[in-house]
């Protein structure tokens, strides 16, 4: 009777560990590859590619996704008259930038300033205002419809509030202070979002290389 | 006759020299003051440090100047559902030894239409405004970075 008892109470024990083994290596069948999310970048599980938009380069040509291709590209949208967001996203992506080139792998990344206000950046102020940061970085703009045709394919969000013209003429403007990740196929891959700093920008320009290739 | 204008010489001088005392006492304590050097075609710049009300009383700032720009505000960058804007603030209580903090992305000095280019290594005064008529006039390096 005692070895029957203990039979079962071995049996009871050894079912209790194969269910709790299963209740803990059981993972549910996963249809989508979860997001890989950091302090400040979310890299999407499905790249998503961009379709047809054309744009107007600074200093002349224009600037569509096929433009996109061949390098990361780091979509910002602002305008020149900001006077904290834009010139401290600026900056930092600059400094970001530096310490690539340092390590001689600048190439790898293009910088793109989209201005979402045309009415004051719609001439070549725009291109010395961004090539001040850098002489890589490229500026763009384009007429509302152009505008807002890259910038609903990525999620950034901006009002012109050219309405709201004091005295002097100027308005605000609002905009998304996120940085817009398109990988070398014209794909939309991640978004960054603000506070940032530029080491931390610069390792993952890096990690965004790497991955290059690895994430469809 | 004569020792009675004395006195209100006396008397009178004593004032001035209590409120030049008064006037020249700084009312504020700027740490870390810095202006961002303009890119070209900026039409707008900001200021930044931290700003300490060191005058033993409750302050309140209304309002920035300065010579080298046609306008000054005191600006905050607010961030609401991913989209920054803009908020004016007319009046910003300092308690006696408070703080207040200007800093990228969020408070900041707003300073718009330069009369000239700033370059890093330039300084500009900065007039900050309180109420009741005070203002304190402070020195901010101009800073690339």
């Amino acid at each position: 009777m005692n070895t029957l008892s203990g039979k079962i109470l071995l049996a009871a024990v050894a079912l209790l560990a194969l269910l709790l083994g299963l209740w803990v290596g059981w993972e549910k069948p996963v249809s989508e590859p979860p997001l890989m999310q950091d302090r400040f970048m979310t890299l999407f599980p499905h790249a998503k590619p961009l379709v047809p938009f054309t744009l107007e380069r600074a200093g002349g040509g224009t600037f569509t996704a096929e433009s996109l291709k061949g390098k990361i590209d780091i979509v910002f949208f602002g305008y020149t008259a900001c006077p904290d967001v834009c010139p401290t996203t600026l900056q930092m992506l600059s400094q970001a930038y530096a310490q690539l080139r340092k390590q001689g792998k600048e190439k790898d990344i293009r910088i793109v300033f989209v201005s979402v206000d045309p009415g004051r950046d719609r001439t070549d102020r725009l291109k010395t205002y961004v090539e001040y940061f850098d002489k890589d970085f490229v500026g763009v703009t384009g007429d509302a419809d152009q505008i807002a045709a890259l910038a609903k394919q990525l999620g950034a969000a901006y009002e012109v509030l050219d309405k709201q013209r004091n005295a002097a003429g100027d308005y605000p403007v609002n905009h998304t202070g996120a940085l817009f990740v398109v990988n070398s196929n014209a794909a939309y891959i991640a978004v960054m979002t603000p506070p940032f700093e530029a080491g931390a920008l610069a390792s993952r320009f890096a990690l965004l290389k790497q991955l290059e290739g690895k994430v469809r | 006759m004569k020792t009675i204008r004395t006195r209100f010489m006396v008397l009178l001088s004593a004032l001035f020299v209590v409120s030049a005392v008064y006037a020249g006492k700084p009312m504020v304590k700027v740490e870390g003051g810095w202006v961002r050097e303009a890119p070209p075609g900026a039409m707008a710049l900001a200021a930044y440090g931290k700003v300490i009300n060191v005058s033993g009383k409750v302050l309140q700032l209304t309002g920035v100047e300065c010579d080298e720009f046609g306008m000054g505000m005191i600006h905050e960058t607010v961030v609401k559902d991913g989209m920054s804007s803009m908020h004016h603030h007319t009046g910003m209580m300092l308690t006696r030894g408070g703080k207040v903090e200007f800093k990228p992305g969020g408070m900041h000095i707003m300073l718009m239409k330069p009369k000239r280019k700033l370059k890093a290594g330039d300084e500009v005064v900065i007039r900050l405004q309180f109420m009741g008529g005070h203002e304190q006039a402070v020195t901010f390096p101009v800073e690339k970075k």
